[in-house]
């Protein structure tokens, strides 16, 4: 952790801003970036504030790639590449965990729409962080802090609430049940529609229901339309900042950030 | 960084879920643009292209945690920049190992103020990537990976293929080059 004391002589010319040299720790912190720019010492300021500068949110530019990853993905995942086209080469094609919990919640034309967990990611189904980073890039609704859980039952069985239809979700379960009534009701009568059909008051007031309710995008002037919003908040670096107030699923726990390791997992490609 | 539902977004990323892999892609997508506009700035987006498709082609067999994840990211990006160079008998991406005298600031596509315009509408954000630039190629790489990459010492050290002693040499007197700079350019808070 210590700094060779050769370096001054290999520049003696150049023109150190400070006397007195900020000792190593101060200097790891800035690279870790385990300190903010305020807390930086005087003459390291101006290099905590690049360092910030590079680790701001994405840029809208930098997500254009998205499509053609997304593309990459769906091919070499057997996925179909496009879901409107997709029934017609694979029409037996497997979901993912995810997308059968969507089709069987909202109905396959969603899926066909809003493939596998996308879908799922609008009527927020997702686990709390990736809620959370998919309302970051592709405007789903956040996670929600009084977001609907399953409920215990007196003999200790769990039943699926789905997700609230008061809260910013409504606008995905609305077009999901849009959907799933244009192919067939029986759809519509699944757990993710029964809050939806309660706050609306009645199955037949779901479509006056859903006519009042904004696009989340509208609600939100830096939002725009699904599938085109990239991460705005989502710092490339370490700003480890999604809001974790759901439980999630984590099959093991990871280690720690700054742990070591070999650089190159375990995998052979 | 995705933090503790790594495992869980991985996981599922490698069972063809689509949002799960969005999660991966979105979180590691700007830090790898950012650090190829520096070491390879004319063809930043077409390596990170590629560098995504080998790794979906590879994630199924991918065992290992976040800074794990990061640093196979990064090593593959670094190595299809090194390939390309071969290919291509181009100095900068050659020179990354090969030619420390050389600085990146040399190069045709960091003398423009627009250098690092490729992929980014941030101004500050741009500028950063600008006087990161300006550093000899070293300590502009370890820089990057270390701040942008989020990896630590040791696993830098692995990727560049150097002891983490001259890691960290490299890490400080570049910290101390690019104070230097901001300095002169009358950059102070």
């Amino acid at each position: 952790m210590t700094e060779p004391t050769d370096s001054d002589s290999e520049m003696p010319t150049f023109p150190f801003p400070w006397t007195t040299r900020p000792d190593a720790g101060a200097l790891d912190a800035l690279l870790a970036g385990t300190c903010q720019p305020e807390e930086a010492p005087a003459e390291l300021r101006a290099v905590a504030e690049v360092f910030g500068a590079l680790r701001a949110p994405a840029d809208r530019r930098e997500v254009v790639g998205w499509d053609q990853a997304l593309i990459t993905y769906r091919g070499m995942t057997g996925l179909p590449e496009t879901p409107g086209r997709s029934h017609r080469r694979r029409p037996r094609r497997r979901a993912t965990p995810l997308g059968t919990k969507l089709a069987a919640a909202a109905g396959v034309a969603v899926v066909a729409v809003l493939s596998g967990g996308v879908a799922a990611a609008y009527t927020g189904h997702l686990p709390g962080t990736l809620q959370n980073i998919a309302h970051h890039t592709i405007a789903a609704p956040a996670v929600r802090a009084n977001r609907a859980v399953p409920t215990p039952t007196p003999n200790g069985a769990v039943h699926p609430v789905g997700p609230s239809a008061t809260a910013s979700a409504v606008y995905g379960l609305c077009r999901a049940y849009q959907r799933a009534g244009e192919h067939g009701k029986a759809a519509q009568h699944s757990v993710a529609f029964h809050n939806l059909v309660t706050a609306a008051g009645g199955a037949d007031q779901v479509a006056a229901y859903c006519a009042k309710i904004e696009h989340p995008g509208q609600a939100n002037p830096s939002a725009s339309a699904p599938g085109r919003r990239v991460g705005q908040s989502g710092a490339p670096g370490h700003s480890n900042h999604h809001p974790q107030n759901q439980p999630t699923p984590t099959p093991t726990k990871t280690k720690k950030q700054h742990g070591g390791g070999n650089g190159h997992g375990n995998q052979s490609p | 960084m995705i933090g503790k539902d790594f495992a869980a977004v991985l996981a599922a990323a490698q069972h063809r879920d689509e949002a799960a892999f969005a999660a991966l892609w979105h979180d590691g997508q700007p830090a790898l643009l950012r650090y190829l506009t520096v070491i390879a700035p004319d063809t930043a987006e077409d390596i990170a292209a590629e560098t995504w498709t080998q790794v979906v082609r590879g994630l199924a067999k991918f065992r290992g945690d976040e800074q794990h994840w990061r640093a196979w990211l990064f090593t593959i990006a670094r190595r299809r920049v090194i390939d390309q160079g071969r290919r291509q008998m181009r100095r900068p991406s050659i020179s990354l190992d090969t030619q420390p005298e050389l600085t990146l600031a040399e190069l045709p596509a960091l003398q423009s103020p627009d250098a690092a315009d490729v992929a980014l509408e941030n101004l500050d954000t741009r500028a950063a990537i600008a006087v990161i630039a300006q550093l000899p190629p070293m300590q502009a790489e370890v820089i990057m990976l270390r701040v942008v990459a989020g990896l630590d010492t040791e696993t830098v050290a692995q990727l560049l293929g150097r002891s983490p002693g001259a890691i960290r040499v490299a890490a400080h007197r570049g910290l101390h080059r690019l104070a230097g700079l901001l300095a002169e350019a009358g950059v102070t808070r």
